[in-house]
């Protein structure tokens, strides 16, 4: 299953049926540039469907921008390097600044178990992180390592809430009985001519924690991708009005990348 | 081996010249002060890194890589300055990066657990000012091969002995010396420091292989090492004079073989770490003063994160040690310390990190060392810690409850 609202913008298995005639219907609403008025999907479940087709590269290697900026407007800034492979192969490296440079995970989805290692240079050690810890912040960031490993629309429950002007589509996602989620529910809205949920707001215990918001959306290399994610921290406790801005630049889609990449040898390098 | 990394290092300088060759500099610079419940200075001083970073070869496994790095440290403190080549190694990858040899001044790290490994004797330590402890690069060559079915195996050799950094006086415990029935003292000699010299025999080495699949790790290993850290002793040296000797302190660094197992798992929320060591010498009777006795040492830890709140890590240490046999029996007798860790991370926000820890003994004595740093700019981090111990006299921590104090320190990578 692939991850509606990971960093690179990967969605879907092809084999959905729908999403050839959603992306067609996308695509040609993107070129005339027409208001999109009428509402194509009638269930939350066909729109999802439909998210979950959008055509994706089979690897993903990028630079990214972490920019974390706090209540009082101070920023830091951090740069990582990425590979992935379907949704279920990811690496991530620091490069930047000398204090993290070096650090970096490595995610692995089998589909019976998800494994998360962490490498810490300074340690010289590979960690193995716990499904719980999942929940934690990303390096410090206001994304979470679930967020950005991303969510897998098969651990939830769709509902279609409302239908904006657009259209744009408001879904809740409530997380199914045995799916290792954070969050209590998500709201998506997604706009029907772009198909990618282009904001989500996280609840826990009923209240708005966090919103992801995805900005620059490209087609590149043939893919309709979010190349900026923003993430807010509303109301967690912690740090109340900070946000995080991860930026995709020199990304390089469908070059074949080595099983060796997603392994603990590549992470150490 | 200091003339092929210098020439290394040269070579990266002129990186125009070699299309495949990508260098990277890097540096730190930190200033710490230190001071005691005593009113003492422990620290007082500066530190300043530089590091070159190479490597040569494809994006993703080169065929070579290297690194260079200085390190000069002033303390005023301790009257200490010190300028050395820290980690200077040259690596070259064979088979497509299957098999990696590197040689040159390394630092690596064995085991599983958090902050005691038993299974880890690799490198000598900083113990200057406990409860610091360092690891310091040394020559070594080191070997790794990534087999297939998720194995991979490490090999390490050792050509000259370098024993750990001693504490500072103030942190030494010094022999005692019963003088025979019958004699004076007269005097107490210089400590003769009986380090291995550099000779085929005294090679030093080990193998690990670890087998991580899905799900979880596991590891064994075994070294060949001189203890780092040396036994002391005391001798009577006869002065020629009737009833009178003088007190020769003698430190000797023995032979031990360790034979480890470390492993990690994750259940759900809670990965368990742990690590079993057993240490043995070439006096396995104990019957030798100047050979360290046998013992076993076992870490078990979990660490869990608590849902917004820290992460927690607790740890079980048993230290089993076989007290020299006595005149009458073969064998001695075990004697076993235990201790629990705990330790708690908490990221406040994006800069400011919050982390303590607690070591407790049952002999009663303790160790806390809670610490804040805060991020004020990209590369610049400023620390605060503390350190409290507590216990009775003689006790594996009560002796260092005069160290009771903190430190700030001011970091600037770049």
């Amino acid at each position: 299953m692939s991850r509606i609202d990971r960093i690179a913008t990967r969605p879907a298995p092809r084999s959905v049926p729908s999403w050839a005639a959603a992306l067609l219907l996308a695509g040609v609403l993107l070129l005339t540039g027409a208001p999109a008025t009428a509402q194509t999907y009638a269930t939350a479940d066909q729109l999802i469907a439909a998210v979950d087709a959008r055509p994706e590269p089979d690897t993903l290697q990028a630079t990214m921008e972490m920019v974390l900026t706090n209540a009082s407007g101070q920023t830091l800034t951090r740069e990582m390097r990425t590979w992935a492979r379907g949704d279920d192969m990811r690496v991530m490296k620091f490069t930047a600044p000398a204090d993290i440079a070096g650090s970096g995970f490595l995610m692995i989805d089998d589909g019976a178990a998800q494994e998360t290692l962490v490498y810490l240079p300074a340690l010289d050690r590979v960690r193995r992180v716990a499904g719980g810890q999942r929940g934690e912040s990303f390096f410090g960031s206001d994304f979470s390592y679930e967020d950005v490993e991303g969510i897998d629309p098969g651990d939830y429950a769709h509902e279609l809430v409302e239908v904006r002007d657009g259209p744009v589509y408001v879904v809740e996602a409530t997380p199914k009985p045995d799916a290792a989620s954070s969050y209590d529910r998500l709201l998506l809205e997604v706009p029907e001519d772009t198909l990618i949920p282009e904001r989500v707001t996280y609840y826990v215990d009923d209240e708005a924690i966090k919103q992801l918001t995805v900005n620059d959306v490209q087609e590149v290399g043939g893919y309709l991708l979010g190349l900026e994610r923003r993430m807010e921290t509303l109301s967690d406790g912690r740090d109340d009005g900070s946000f995080t801005i991860i930026r995709q630049r020199d990304l390089t889609l469908d070059e074949d990348l080595p099983d060796e990449v997603f392994s603990e040898r590549f992470l150490r390098r | 081996m200091r003339r092929i990394l210098l020439t290394i290092a040269f070579l990266a300088l002129s990186a125009g010249a070699f299309a495949q060759l990508r260098t990277d500099w890097s540096g730190r610079l930190e200033m710490r002060l230190g001071l005691e419940s005593t009113g003492d200075l422990t620290a007082a001083g500066a530190e300043a890194r530089l590091a070159l970073d190479g490597e040569v070869g494809s994006e993703f496994f080169p065929t070579a890589a290297f690194r260079v790095e200085l390190r000069a440290k002033t303390d005023a403190a301790t009257d200490t300055a010190d300028v050395r080549l820290d980690e200077a190694w040259a690596r070259v990858f064979l088979n497509d990066g299957v098999i990696e040899a590197t040689a040159g001044n390394q630092r690596h790290f064995w085991g599983s657990t958090d902050g005691v490994n038993p299974v880890d004797r690799l490198n000598p330590r900083d113990l200057s000012v406990p409860p610091d402890a360092e690891k310091l690069a040394v020559p070594m060559l080191h070997l790794r091969a990534w087999l297939e079915h998720d194995v991979n195996l490490e090999a390490v050799l050792i050509p000259a002995f370098v024993p750990s950094i001693a504490p500072g006086e103030a942190w030494r415990d010094e022999p005692t010396f019963a003088s025979p029935p019958g004699t004076t003292v007269t005097e107490i000699r210089p400590l003769r420091d009986e380090r291995p010299e550099a000779s085929l025999q005294n090679l030093q080495g080990g193998v690990r292989v670890q087998w991580r699949p899905a799900g979880f790790d596991l590891a064994a290993s075994y070294l060949y090492v001189y203890r780092d850290v040396p036994t002391r002793s005391a001798e009577a040296v006869p002065t020629g004079a009737p009833g009178e000797v003088d007190v020769q302190p003698v430190a000797r660094y023995d032979r031990l073989h360790v034979v480890g197992l470390d492993g990690s798992v994750a259940l759900g929320d809670v990965v368990l770490r742990g690590e079993i060591a057993y240490l043995f010498t070439d006096d396995p009777s104990g019957t030798d003063p100047a050979v360290g006795e046998p013992s076993f040492h076992v870490v078990i830890g979990a660490e869990t994160p608590v849902p917004d709140g820290p992460r927690l890590v607790t740890q079980v240490i048993l230290d089993g040690e076989t007290k020299p046999a006595a005149p009458t029996t073969e064998t001695g007798e075990l004697d076993v310390a235990v201790r629990a860790m705990l330790v708690a991370t908490y990221a406040a926000n994006a800069r400011t990190d919050l982390e303590v820890a607690w070591v407790h003994d049952l002999d009663g004595s303790g160790l806390v060392r809670p610490g804040a740093s805060y991020t004020f700019a990209d590369g610049v981090t400023g620390t605060l810690a503390g350190l409290v111990a507590y216990g009775p006299d003689a006790s594996r921590y009560g002796d260092w409850r005069e160290r009771t104090g903190a430190e700030v320190s001011l970091r600037v990578d770049f």
